[in-house]
């Protein structure tokens, strides 16, 4: 049954109003999500106006009550995913996904000394797939049901992509710790021997 | 395994497999009993627990630490879809009441709230408060109802109650111990699920054993997510759920403190009135 019905004549001052107070409040989160992706101030400006002028043209169709954020963070993914296609798509292939497997059966404890720095660079090291699911759950907390929603795919996948995604990130942050061990910490910290 | 508790053992390596899944509250109450049930007995599993939490602050540091959108890029936004007409077509309104309320709730049980949502906003706020209670009397239900001991252990000294907290929650619970009139506590801890770490009291009616004279009150962290997104104004009812009733109330420093017990809603509200207007002060106590 659905719980929502369509409303034949509401006027555009309404709409207006009900965007104001649904989909403005997340703005910068918007904004600060698509800086995430793009690495890139401006193409995160071009990101986050293209997703609210989609957002505006497709609100009538906005079910009143359910997940604003959520339906943003969906067309975020579905723009971002556009126009990633133009550029490189990403594959993780059999091969990786093999490797990847092998890791998560083999898997040695995650360091507990680490720094912030080293996290953003195995963040950085990461698959963009791997890295994007990551934010989705960690930093924006969304439930894995609500993650389905905006990928578009089913909780499974969710689920297992986001085991691989952690399984890699802990690959790498345990790679960069174990650099640190090798070079010793004056030169993980930068400083001139 | 732990034979005292008779409870179903998880291997290291099954554990670890849960453990992100436990961090994002995404497992079933029943298993995040179990997997803290093995962290109570295992340090290696604790400490990898530690680094992944650990690991997870950080990437919310790191995004955290991004710049903020530039000052004056809103308003261009705003300004540009000002001129962009509304889009054609019937929009769609809300009909009844939250849907995301029952999801949140489960099957087969219907929340009494104590704020009617008149607004998708409201919607969205009940399913949270909703979500809120529903944890409170889970983990009174796998807590609290799961095990005998609580109800048939003589009454443990006073001074055993809680006798691993640290200071800060000693203090609390030494204020909490003789509110609720007609009753003991008989243990302090700390558990919890989903990712989400209690204050746990249970407390069961003098000379009674039985399960259904335990009375548990829950209190989340203050900057738990539960926490973060729900604020209950004043003593709050949602009724009956599962055969427990919930009260709960927000706390002077923003953590959730609710009241769960077998017994009807109006003795929920009376255990309720007499603990949690003292607790709430409590927690933001120095």
């Amino acid at each position: 049954m659905s719980l929502f019905r369509p409303h034949p004549a509401e006027p555009a001052q309404t709409l207006r109003v009900d965007f104001d107070r649904e989909a403005w409040p997340h703005f910068r989160e918007i904004t600060r999500a698509a800086l995430r992706l793009t690495r890139r101030p401006a193409e995160a400006e071009d990101l986050a106006s293209e997703v609210f002028l989609q957002a505006w043209k497709s609100f009538a169709k906005f079910e009143r009550g359910t997940n604003c954020r959520a339906w943003l963070y969906k067309i975020l993914w579905n723009v971002n995913q556009q126009r990633s296609r133009k550029k490189v798509p990403f594959t993780l292939g059999a091969e990786g996904e093999a490797q990847l497997a092998e890791t998560l059966a083999a898997e040695e404890p995650t360091p507990t000394e680490i720094r912030d720095e080293e996290v953003a660079a195995a963040l950085d090291a990461i698959s963009s797939e791997h890295k994007q699911i990551l934010l989705l759950s960690d930093v924006e907390e969304f439930t894995y049901k609500e993650i389905a929603a905006i990928l578009r795919v089913p909780i499974g996948t969710v689920m297992s992509r986001l085991s691989r995604a952690r399984a890699a990130l802990r690959e790498k942050v345990r790679g960069t710790a174990a650099a640190i061990n090798v070079a010793g910490p004056a030169a993980a910290q930068g400083e001139t021997p | 395994m732990n034979a005292a508790l008779n409870v179903r053992d998880y291997g290291c390596a099954k554990v670890r497999r849960r453990l992100d899944s436990y961090l994002a509250g995404e497992l079933s109450v029943d298993l995040s009993h179990e997997i803290l049930e093995h962290l109570d007995r295992c340090p290696d599993c604790r400490k990898e627990l530690a680094a992944r939490e650990n690991l997870r602050g950080a990437v919310r540091r790191i995004a955290a630490a991004e710049p903020e959108p530039r000052e004056g890029f809103e308003a261009e936004v705003r300004a540009r879809l000002a001129k962009v007409p509304a889009p054609a077509g019937g929009s769609l309104t809300t009909f009844l009441l939250a849907a995301s309320l029952v999801a949140a709730a489960g099957a087969g049980t219907l929340f009494v709230l104590s704020r009617v949502p008149g607004s998708p906003g409201a919607n969205l706020a009940a399913a949270r408060d909703a979500k809120a209670f529903l944890f409170a009397a889970l983990n009174h239900k796998n807590c609290a109802l799961r095990f005998d001991r609580w109800a048939k252990m003589a009454a443990p000294a006073a001074a055993d109650v809680g006798a691993d907290l640290g200071p800060g929650l000693t203090a609390v619970l030494g204020k909490a111990a003789g509110a609720l009139p007609g009753y003991v506590p008989v243990t302090a801890h700390e558990c919890g699920h989903a990712g989400e770490k209690i204050f746990h009291i249970i407390y069961r009616k003098a000379g009674s054993t039985s399960k259904t004279d335990l009375v548990s009150v829950i209190a989340t962290r203050p900057g738990s997510t539960l926490a973060a997104h729900v604020r209950l104004a004043g003593l709050v009812s949602h009724g009956r759920m599962d055969g427990l009733s919930v009260v709960g109330t927000t706390a002077d420093d923003g953590r959730l403190v609710f009241l769960v017990t077998s017994g009807p809603d109006d003795e929920a509200m009376r255990l309720g009135e007499a603990v949690l207007p003292t607790l709430a002060i409590a927690f933001a106590a120095p």
